[in-house]
């Protein structure tokens, strides 16, 4: 009995034990709370894509506001290096940087550039930490940016490269065969040329190429009523919810949003009035008008001349044809997708953003 | 082997799951410990299997028939027989449990009922657990869904703000303020503080604030009606015309962001209800605050993700949240009889082809309980108002034709998952149960699987490498440590919620009126 006893407490013991060394990491952290703070919500960030621009352009203030001044007044190249180690140079009012002979061997640049009055990047550099100016920034050709802020234009030069993101207060130009990573915004205008990449671009009106003609509605359509389509499930709630496809004939008129758990097919010049969702896929046809906003489970296919007023949301990619305007002036609007092919002549006002890839179409 | 499988394991899970019940049951018979050690080294073929009693072979038996006759007395073991001298008998303990069947057939009809209870228990729970790691290991490696969050510049629609406030006057103005400063065209958003018969300053602090924002706030003052937050929601509803009823709870902090991105998935016109992710500030109080951030790390973060990212069944967590309004008018409006409008909002949606957005970066704070009573009121209350919808859409969800087989057993499993604890409770009772009525050969080897996964369930295994996985993508890894106390949480919470349950059919029994338990605040206000 006693040695069955001693053997209930040494596995008791044991159990303990093991149990006990456990728990040393938990008691340890709860005693010493070394990572009792709350997760950080960022209650001021508001996904503003000139969020980085702005912080930069802080930054710059603070730490360049005299420095600049002096550029104005004397015209004089500056180089100097701030209390983190990092250096930078001024350009001279000639707007050209003076690049040294080891940055050009190596083709980097690893200093801040900065300009008092408009900045002309020479060809084939690679500037490795951000480009500032006053004026406006003309790159040269197969340049590679990591950040670029301009209190007017940009224009890069071809086949250059952005790799974090850029903000002109003016108007912003890539030419061809650019591509554009992170966050490239402008407050008048971007215009990307044929065989752009790019991921996310804002500024009040977007041009591929040259931008669309003003799409003209068909005139005479004939009416359909949500309820009529066939396959409606429900109707109520403001929608048509109707489970399989919706197939809107050519050149029909149907007011309200609509729902499909499968794909749905916009006709020839039809015009929807409301929301259209198709949980499969969304194919709107030439010419065709949406109201509202286009939103896919899976892919999008927008044919040319057509018009999306509201924001376009697919969950696979989307492809937008020649001639196509999305959004409008009064009413910019977001078209978001994995990846986003857009032809040439498409105007869209607002943001165009494409979570892995984006391209401008070459014809 | 199975019956020392039975006794082995289930004892390791009463101590640690610390139960009492299972530790008296098993603390009571030290002699059966060693006769199961003695039948540990029983050959599989005899120790499991057949319904039939086996008795040992005769080199055991002889053995066994030591061991235990030098422990037993009639004396000191009323209910034990004798050993007996005769070594070709089996030992007298043994000759207690299974060469005398505990009664007649009846009872061995009960046995196998009990038996299959169990192994329907084993089958959900393992349902449960296998669900658990799914959902964490889309997390980790998984195709991510957050359509709507790269929506930011639209023409948007009308919001109106709900702010629920019962007796909030340490926190309100903080919530106000913040919806203030949100960008979102203020021509198209009210802010409505929902004042239900409040007794401090809250009023008093609403109508100032409105004054100095006339056009911005406009306050609901609620001086009687029945208590509670849908009851209030749903007298504040009768007044709002905007496209678009945000719900914040009065100790929210919004971002400037979040109205936005809230609103952006209501652009969707399958959409009915949106919800956000609660990230609590109070983290550092105490224990409790920690496993609480712990436990909502893993809810929001990995779970309701998950769920939004297989098109399953996210839940309308009922604040930093919102409903169309033209689904909610749709679906029947706020309910003012529920405990929990929020689950009770999601399945009326769900079944009337609404679906429900999670967005895991449309972050706000929050205050999380800091004293275990308030803990308990609160997951009491979450319990039985879950019971509740359960009870209400369980079958209405199973016939909806609009939903796909995944969502209907995802959305039964969420209904389900406040009645897992009195059931888990059941189970342990049952296998101690067996265990001494000699059903444990009717188990076999899956007892290992009951215990492993009971315990799972409680919330170590699965739950915690939900919470895991969770603290890695938020990038805090210091606080996985204090992950094996959680158990102490999931423990409370497991009583709290068997409560619960009981309380409500207790309610449901005696036709009583169902109660709302507001949750207490700690903040003192001014952001403190």
């Amino acid at each position: 009995m006693e040695s069955e006893t001693l053997w209930a407490a040494l596995l008791f013991a044991a159990f303990a034990l093991l149990n006990g060394i456990a728990l040393l990491p938990a008691i340890g952290e709860w005693r010493a709370r070394r990572d009792a703070q709350p997760l950080k919500v960022v209650r001021e960030y508001d996904g503003n894509v000139r969020f980085f621009a702005r912080s930069f352009a802080t930054f710059v203030d603070r730490q360049f506001g005299d420095v600049l001044v002096q550029c104005r007044q004397d015209g004089l190249a500056r180089d100097g290096i701030l209390s983190d180690g990092q250096a930078f140079h001024v350009a001279p009012a000639s707007g050209r940087p003076v690049i040294r002979q080891d940055e050009h061997r190596a083709r980097r640049v690893q200093r801040m550039v900065l300009g008092c009055g408009p900045l002309l990047l020479p060809d084939e550099l690679m500037f490795e930490r951000e480009i500032y100016s006053d004026g406006s920034i003309r790159g040269g050709r197969r340049g590679i940016y990591r950040a670029l802020l301009s209190k007017s234009h940009i224009a890069l030069g071809e086949a250059s490269a952005v790799l974090r993101w850029s903000h002109a207060e003016g108007t912003f130009v890539s030419a061809p065969a650019s591509v554009l990573f992170g966050r490239v915004s402008a407050e008048r205008s971007i215009t990307l040329r044929a065989r752009t990449c790019f991921t996310r671009l804002h500024a009040p009106v977007i041009w591929f190429g040259g931008g669309a003609e003003r799409p003209t509605r068909a005139f005479g359509l004939s009416r359909l009523a949500p309820h009529s389509l066939s396959g409606a499930f429900d109707t109520r709630g403001g929608r048509a919810l109707v489970k399989g496809d919706i197939e809107i004939p050519p050149r029909t008129r149907i007011e309200g949003a609509l729902v499909a758990t499968g794909r749905v097919r916009i006709g020839r010049e039809a015009w929807v009035s409301g929301n259209v969702k198709g949980g499969k896929g969304v194919y709107v046809e030439a010419g065709a008008w949406v109201d509202g906003a286009l939103i896919s489970g899976g892919a999008a296919h927008i044919e040319g001349s057509s018009w999306i007023n509201g924001p376009i949301v697919a969950e696979r990619h989307v492809s937008v044809g020649r001639n196509c305007r999305l959004g409008s002036p009064d009413k910019p609007t977001t078209v978001s997708a994995e990846a986003i092919l857009i032809a040439l002549d498409v105007t869209a006002y607002g943001t165009v953003w494409a979570r892995v890839t984006g391209r401008v179409g070459d014809g | 082997m199975a019956r020392c499988s039975t006794g082995a394991l289930a004892a390791l899970t009463a101590l640690l799951c610390g139960c009492l019940i299972a530790q008296a049951s098993f603390g009571a018979s030290p002699d059966i410990a060693a006769a199961d050690k003695l039948q540990l080294r029983m050959p599989r073929s005899l120790g499991a299997g057949g319904s039939e009693p086996a008795a040992p072979p005769a080199q055991y038996a002889e053995s066994a028939a030591d061991a235990t006759a030098s422990q037993l007395s009639t004396s000191d073991r009323p209910n034990a027989v004798s050993a007996s001298p005769n070594p070709d008998e089996p030992p007298a303990l043994l000759a207690h449990v299974t060469q005398e069947p505990p009664g007649p057939a009846a009872s061995s009809i009960w046995v196998r009922a009990m038996a299959w209870l169990l192994y329907a228990i084993v089958l959900l729970i393992v349902i449960y657990t296998v669900r658990h790691y799914a959902f964490a290991l889309n997390r980790l490696f998984g195709r991510q869904r957050q359509p709507f969050i790269d929506i930011d510049v639209a023409d948007w629609p009308t919001v109106t703000v709900f702010i629920a406030a019962h007796n909030e006057e340490r926190v309100i103005a903080d919530c106000i303020g913040a919806l203030l400063e949100v960008d979102y065209p203020t021509e198209r958003l009210l802010i409505v503080p929902v004042n239900d018969r409040s007794t401090d300053r809250t009023h008093a602090i609403i109508e100032e604030i409105a004054a100095r924002h006339p056009r911005r706030v406009a306050p609901f003052h609620r001086e009687s009606g029945k208590p509670g937050k849908a009851a209030a929601l749903k007298d504040a509803s009768a007044g709002v015309t905007s496209e678009v009823v945000l719900v914040f709870d009065a100790d929210y902090i919004p971002g400037r962001g979040l109205v936005k991105q809230l609103t952006a998935p209501f652009f969707d016109p399958e959409v009915g209800a949106v919800m956000g992710r609660v990230v609590p500030f109070n983290t550092g109080t105490n224990l409790l605050t920690r496993l609480l951030d712990l436990e909502r790390s893993g809810g929001y973060q990995v779970d309701q993700q998950a769920r939004m990212n297989l098109d399953l069944v996210p839940q309308y967590g009922g604040t930093v949240g919102g409903v169309r309004r033209s689904a909610l008018l749709a679906v029947g409006g706020w309910r003012d009889d529920s405990l929990t409008e929020d689950t009770d909002i999601t399945y009326r949606l769900l079944i009337g082809g609404w679906k429900t957005v999670y967005q895991n970066r449309s972050e706000c704070y929050e205050e999380v309980p800091e004293d275990w009573q308030v803990r308990l009121r609160q997951i009491m209350r979450w319990a039985k108002g879950h019971d509740q919808a359960c009870i209400v859409h369980a079958r209405a969800l199973l016939a909806c034709p609009l939903l796909s087989a995944r969502q209907k057993i995802d959305g039964a499993l969420l209904l389900g998952v406040f009645l897992m604890s009195p059931i888990l409770i059941l189970a342990w009772l049952l296998a101690i149960t067996l265990y001494f009525l000699g059903g444990s050969e009717l188990l076999g080897a899956s007892i290992a699987l009951i215990v492993m996964a009971s315990y799972g369930c409680l919330g170590n295994f699965a739950a915690f490498f939900e919470i895991a996985a969770a603290c890695r993508l938020d990038g805090t890894y210091g606080r996985i440590r204090l992950l094996p106390l959680n158990i102490f949480g999931f423990l409370v919470s497991m009583i709290g919620i068997t409560r619960a349950t009981g309380s409500l059919f207790m309610d449901w029994a005696l036709r009583r009126e169902l109660i709302w338990h507001k949750t207490q605040r700690y903040r003192t206000g001014n952001g403190n």
